[in-house]
């Protein structure tokens, strides 16, 4: 009888700790987070745009919506709805008055949020509803299909519709920046 | 008689051989060492290595480094052995994506689509004690690698001469008051007649 209780105990043991490692592991394998109130995918692979918590250890998005009035400590960031597109974030410059800005290789550079995302009538958010597991999709590679050229691009494009100075426009991420890929200069 | 003839044949049939061989490799040369870092200089574009008296492309520059002055901008190089810790798939020989260099009073720079603009070399070229250059240790055969690499389609040409140009206005050229058109496009570096 003793022994039957302490093998049952054991397997319970191990069974809660296997479901510990598989919710770690899982936490883990996460590479995105849903950002409201849209529910687009924010990076939690970016060291610059989700830096670790120094009390959990984990990735942090640095922001925790993405609205018209979001202002983004780092830019730009990015975002992605994985049913259409993969979006580069600024903040309109003070001079320019304020918002949100993403650009897409296609539309170029607009004020947040996109159509698609908005009730036309009522303005209210359509927060993008998914049939797959997002936080397990897959990190983009750098260099992937024309993603080396997005943020160069995205960046110029930027800077030469608000006039940025040359200290403005080298202090927006790159590519190796938001990646978190080692310097390339000593 | 006949066999003078045979002789003279024979001689004749070296000589053709010579010279078609010569051909071949003058054709086939695409890329010069460029000292102090061995990084690959593009004997295939005219502007860059125009031809000298006798015919042969030769380099408008003598070495890259820090303190080279180009005479004409953006100037391509290419390391083909160039390899990105986590991008993806390492690149392998022939691969990598060109660099783009530009004059800044402060000395060379250089851009790429992943970093951007930075100053001329990169760590891996240089030896963290002495500072003196890591040169690329090229495998025979380097010369005649193809005039495009094999990115390309990833890599486009066209993409990274604009994006380059345009980074470059925006980092320094505007501030230096360099004027856009006097930027070499992707078209003249390659060569491709006028549009």
């Amino acid at each position: 009888m003793y022994k039957e209780r302490r093998f049952l105990f054991f397997i319970s043991f191990m069974l809660i700790f296997a479901l510990g490692l598989l919710i770690t592991s899982m936490a883990q394998a996460q590479n995105w987070e849903l950002m409201p109130p849209y529910n687009v995918l924010w990076p939690l692979w970016s060291p610059a745009l989700s830096p670790k918590s120094p009390t959990t250890g984990l990735p942090t998005p640095l922001v925790t919506s993405l609205t018209k009035n979001t202002i983004l400590p780092v830019q730009p960031a990015i975002a992605w709805d994985p049913t259409t597109s993969f979006w580069a974030l600024y903040n309109t410059p003070p001079l320019f008055g304020s918002g949100l800005l993403f650009f897409d290789r296609v539309y170029g550079l607009n004020p947040w949020p996109p159509a698609n995302l908005k009730n036309p009538t009522t303005g209210a958010p359509i927060p993008i509803t998914y049939t797959v597991t997002w936080g397990l999709l897959p990190a983009p590679s750098v260099t992937g299909g024309d993603n080396a050229y997005f943020i160069p691009l995205a960046n110029a494009t930027y800077a030469l519709t608000y006039g940025l100075t040359t200290a403005q426009y080298l202090s927006l991420l790159t590519s190796a920046q938001i990646w978190g890929l080692p310097s390339i200069v000593p | 008689m006949g066999k003078k003839r045979t002789c003279y044949l024979i001689i004749l049939f070296m000589a053709a051989l010579l010279l078609g061989g010569f051909q071949v490799t003058q054709a086939q040369t695409n890329w010069t060492a460029m000292p102090p870092y061995n990084l690959l200089w593009p004997l295939w574009s005219a502007v860059q290595s125009p031809a000298n008296a006798s015919g042969t492309p030769t380099p408008i520059i003598t070495s890259l480094t820090r303190n080279t002055v180009l005479p004409v901008q953006p100037c391509l190089a290419w390391d083909p052995y160039w390899y990105t810790p986590g991008v993806g798939l390492p690149w392998s020989m022939g691969e990598s994506p060109p660099w783009l260099f530009y004059n800044t009073p402060t000395g060379l720079v250089f851009f790429d689509t992943v970093y951007g603009i930075n100053s001329w070399p990169p760590a891996k070229y240089v030896n963290p004690t002495t500072g003196a250059p890591n040169p690329i240790s090229l495998l025979p055969g380097y010369s005649l690698l193809a005039t495009t690499p094999a990115t390309l389609p990833i890599n486009k040409a066209e993409y990274l001469f604009s994006l380059g140009n345009l980074s470059y206005l925006l980092a320094y050229g505007n501030a230096l008051g360099v004027s856009p058109s006097s930027l070499l496009t992707a078209a003249q570096v390659f060569g491709l007649p006028a549009v």
